[in-house]
């Protein structure tokens, strides 16, 4: 399943938006999502990402789905250093 | 590191509740997201204006009230003295938000020192506490200048690491000082 992040904004900055993003995606995007669907988060055309924000929406698949995550276009100097601090 | 004068001038502003730039002040999280984006729209600076944001965004995260007669919100100047950013607040400071949770930490040291350095946070059991950690990394991996201060307790970084010290004027609340190079 590919999520374009860019549909959230670009500019991503606060832990609340992070977490209605994610109850969004919840609600509307993974419903049909299948156990071997690999979730693959396309950052191209996000601008700003803070681990705030990443944290909810990363936090939130993780606790939810058991399934693979991927990131893909993470170019953006402020998406490496925010997946760097979520992910590690 | 960020200059002795330019933080003395800080402090001062902050001590006079920034009287000459009280429109900087956001009271809510909506109108200092949306002033940051003007930032962003003016500098393109992704990275900076992430670490700004992550600093912004803590007033609202830890702050449901403000010292009474000080302004709320948080203080947000991308231009003091031409170069440096001032992030600030009146709220209960990084020893407040953590003992709330963390009663056997003692002083504001031991609290500013923890908060950098740790996965720690005032909003515990949620799973928080990166957003500082994410600041001093940056600033050391980009050769910026930082200056924080809460209560009596202060941190400093630059490329070449970060130290914690006490300063003899405690500040309610905190402060932060950014200088991007």
């Amino acid at each position: 399943m590919h999520i374009k992040i860019e549909n959230f904004g670009d500019i991503l900055i606060s832990r609340p938006a992070g977490k209605e993003a994610f109850l969004g995606a919840k609600a509307y995007i993974f419903k049909p999502i299948q156990n071997t669907d690999s979730i693959v988060l396309d950052f191209e055309g996000v601008k700003v990402l803070t681990p705030s924000w990443a944290d909810e929406f990363i936090s939130g698949i993780k606790n939810s789905y058991s399934n693979k995550i991927e990131f893909i276009n993470t170019d953006n100097p402020s998406v490496q250093a925010s997946l760097k601090t979520v992910l590690n | 590191m960020i200059s002795e004068i330019i933080i003395q001038n800080a402090i001062e502003n902050k001590t006079n509740e920034f009287k000459s730039k009280i429109d900087k002040f956001s009271i809510t999280r909506d109108v200092f997201n949306a002033r940051l984006q003007v930032y962003i729209s003016e500098t393109s600076k992704w990275l900076e204006s992430a670490v700004i944001g992550e600093l912004g965004n803590n007033t609202f995260d830890h702050n449901f009230q403000f010292l009474p007669g000080f302004p709320r919100g948080v203080f947000f100047d991308s231009s003091f003295q031409d170069e440096y950013i001032i992030i600030a607040d009146f709220g209960i400071g990084v020893l407040g938000s953590l003992r709330t949770v963390y009663p056997e930490i003692e002083s504001d040291l031991e609290a500013v020192e923890k908060a950098f350095t740790q996965r720690i946070s005032g909003r515990y059991p949620e799973q928080r506490g990166n957003g500082l950690k994410f600041v001093i990394e940056n600033v050391q991996n980009n050769s910026w200048n930082f200056f924080f201060q809460s209560g009596s307790a202060c941190c400093n970084a630059d490329e070449s690491g970060y130290k914690f010290s006490e300063s003899n004027t405690p500040l309610s609340g905190t402060l932060a000082i950014l200088q991007f190079l």
